[in-house]
């Protein structure tokens, strides 16, 4: 079958064949105008994100060893352009201090194998500012220049080598030998101290370094010496002593008592806080309930209808499994006491036992807790009291956060063993509920969730072991947890209390 | 759902709403989008783009026509200028030599003739195919082609022509209408 078209219907061919075409968008198309539209209704999980994320981390943070020694080192290096600071360049390789004191600063110093003594021996522990630093520097050029002085290459060796900074020195030093090419800007007085130290004015220019920069050699404001790297000299600081004349190793010891001298008897500048540790649990509980009160007697409230008598009371029930999770912080305020609090997830229930029945209407007798009147509701209940011929279990239930807040004290600490007891108070908040009562004649099982509780106290106490592996503190013990508060609403006169039995297994990361 | 309630519900952000106008006309929105866009993706963005557009100015609309033409207007306005934008349109290497491009049958997919035409059309150049897009099945003028498009008038007659032209001999190519080019005639799916 054939159409004749003319040009024109060649257009009308192709607008009705392209308006008869369609194509089916996928989802995403919709989702991306959707939230467009709606950007509020993003909110949540935004949210949500944001909240998982900032935890993740400060978890990171605070699980990260030397976390707070890092920022003290990006601190220095980093704000001012002229402000890097010796350790900072090692700390890059986050290197610990024994190392440095090894191999660091001899590495950092690159471009030559030998460093200068003074550097060797405590420039790698020493954070300085480096305007003091250029300022003794320039120092010491101006008075080299003024005394004429030509400080010789200790026997040949170049010192330190950072080329990005070259040309300003050597357009300031061109028509003197203080340096050679190279020289960095983030040299150290005590290098500057060293530097000068084969001259003749040597004595001269340590003497007005330290008259006019007084601070950069009292460095408790300004120096985090470690202990470690203040010790005895490198053996490639030996092998360059021994390249030099008896007055050069004079002048060097010298320099190097003078420094050691005024440092500080290890500041310690941590900010570690090993006061502060955290523990985060899990494990599992087994649940059991106790009851108290008298349930308020039908005949009462209904006195045309005396006939309606309380049966046995009873709930005939059994214990049923839950669990409890959660992280704690734990903040040791004396030797054997520590302040705890933290996040708990708890889930607890039992079970009760009862029996299937046809529907039934039974009657919960409440009481107005503020006025103490009596009323009533009436329920449809498929469940008896258990004593049916058709025994089946329902399960009351509860999913609780709290707020723990409370105490830990060590009894005894062993050499690898510590036992410990906690105890603490539980502000919660209940998530998920669901629980059956026994109605006020005691013959059926109704649920109600507006007579649940929403909030509730806890007490939690436990004994645990703690011992340590590489990483980690292992806990585990016993722990008890008994809800003060009813589940209930005080409308119920019958109060119920659960009492948890668990093992709890915590482990603490180490915080180096 | 009625148009008057999906209209009156995307008034009042109703989400719900938003959605059945979704539902209604974007199949046949993404099939304007396709002819214009270089493959599906870029459709999809265009045709999400031009929605956002809808909804966010629907308080705009007269109900003097009909709710379908004036989304489409919406629609092929956002998909000129995402071509703009991206400067797929102001590429002249497809205006001046598009008749020594190279056309293979085989990137045409042989399934129901509107598809056919549609991917054939889809073939053309860009700047060919877009001006054949707004005058022959979107019903532009040339002088408000020139207008959209930033070209002289006769700039746009001058590619209408050559992409008819050029669309012709894919056509017949294809065997979907057969010569001559004044009495072109059809050859219908399955004959």
């Amino acid at each position: 079958m054939e159409r004749r078209f003319t040009t024109d219907e060649l257009e009308q061919f192709l607008k009705q064949e392209a308006d008869n075409f369609k194509m089916m968008p996928s989802k995403k198309v919709w989702h991306g105008i959707y939230n467009d539209i709606h950007p509020g209704r993003r909110w949540p999980s935004i949210t949500i994100s944001l909240l998982l994320i900032s935890t993740l981390i400060f978890i990171g943070h605070m699980n990260t060893p030397n976390a707070s020694l890092s920022h003290n080192q990006k601190s220095n290096n980093s704000g001012k352009n002229n402000s890097a600071a010796v350790t900072a360049k090692a700390g890059t390789d986050h290197k610990s201090p024994k190392d440095l004191n090894n191999q660091g600063t001899s590495q950092f110093l690159s471009g030559n194998n030998e460093t200068h003594p003074a550097a060797e021996s405590g420039a790698s522990g020493i954070t300085l500012e480096q305007p003091a630093a250029d300022k003794v520097y320039n120092k010491a050029i101006d008075e080299s220049r003024e005394s004429k002085i030509n400080v010789p290459k200790t026997n040949g060796n170049d010192i330190a080598v950072d080329q990005s900074n070259v040309p300003v020195l050597q357009a300031e030093l061109s028509d003197q030998a203080i340096v050679s090419p190279g020289i960095d800007r983030n040299i150290l007085p005590a290098e500057i101290e060293v530097l000068s130290a084969g001259s003749k004015n040597s004595e001269h220019i340590k003497e007005k370094i330290l008259a006019d920069n007084p601070v950069n050699f009292f460095p408790e404001k300004q120096m985090t010496i470690i202990n470690d790297n203040l010790s005895a000299p490198a053996p490639a600081v030996m092998n360059k002593y021994a390249g030099e004349t008896a007055d050069d190793r004079k002048a060097d010891k010298q320099v190097q008592s003078n420094v050691n001298s005024q440092k500080p008897k290890a500041i310690s500048k941590t900010r570690r806080n090993y006061k502060l540790t955290y523990t985060y649990f899990f494990g599992p509980a087994v649940t059991n309930v106790s009851f108290r009160g008298t349930p308020i007697s039908p005949s009462v409230f209904l006195s045309t209808n005396t006939s309606i008598m309380p049966l046995n009371y009873r709930v005939l029930n059994h214990a049923a499994f839950g669990f409890e999770a959660g992280a704690q912080m734990n903040y040791a305020f004396a030797p054997k006491w520590k302040f705890t609090a933290g996040l708990h997830l708890t889930y607890s229930g039992y079970n009760i036992r009862s029996n299937e029945m046809h529907p039934t209407v039974a009657t919960l007798i409440l009481r107005d807790p503020d006025s103490h009147v009596n009323y009533s509701r009436q329920y449809f209940s498929h469940y008896g009291d258990g004593t049916g011929l058709t025994p089946v279990n329902i399960k009351n239930h509860s999913l609780q956060a709290s707020l723990p807040v409370g105490l830990q004290y060590q009894f005894f600490t062993g050499d690898k063993v510590q036992l410990n007891a906690s105890g603490d108070i539980e502000p919660s908040i209940v998530l998920n509920s669901y629980a059956y009562l026994l109605s006020s004649d005691g013959r059926n099982y109704v649920n109600d969730p507006s007579l649940m509780r929403k909030a509730n106290m806890a007490s939690n106490f436990g004994v645990f072991l703690s011992f340590g592996s590489e990483k980690f503190t292992w806990q585990i013990g016993p722990v008890v947890r008994y809800q003060w508060f009813s589940t209930y609403k005080k409308d119920y006169t019958i109060s119920e209390h659960l009492l948890n039995y668990g093992i709890r297994i915590g482990i603490t990361p180490f915080r180096k | 759902m009625t148009e008057e309630l999906m209209l009156q519900g995307c008034l009042d952000n109703s989400a719900a709403a938003q959605e059945a106008l979704y539902n209604r006309f974007s199949p046949r929105m993404l099939g304007v989008c396709y002819r214009f866009a270089r493959n599906r993706e870029d459709a999809e963005d265009m045709l999400q783009e031009g929605f956002i557009k809808v909804f966010s100015q629907i308080h705009q609309f007269r109900s003097q026509g009909a709710l379908e033409g004036w989304v489409r207007k919406i629609i092929v306005h956002t998909c000129i200028n995402v071509l703009k934008k991206n400067k797929k349109f102001t590429d002249s290497v497809d205006l001046f030599h598009a008749d020594s491009i190279y056309l293979n049958e085989n990137n045409i997919p042989s399934i129901l003739q509107a598809k056919q035409v549609v991917e054939c059309i889809r073939m053309l150049p860009v700047g060919y195919k877009t001006v054949l897009n707004l005058y022959a099945i979107e019903g532009y003028s040339h002088k408000e082609i020139a207008s959209i498009l930033d070209i002289e008038e006769s700039t746009s007659r001058s590619q209408y022509t050559r992409a008819k032209a050029m669309l012709e001999a894919l056509l017949i190519k294809k065997k979907i209408i057969v010569q001559p080019r004044d009495k072109i005639k059809l050859v219908s799916a399955g004959s």
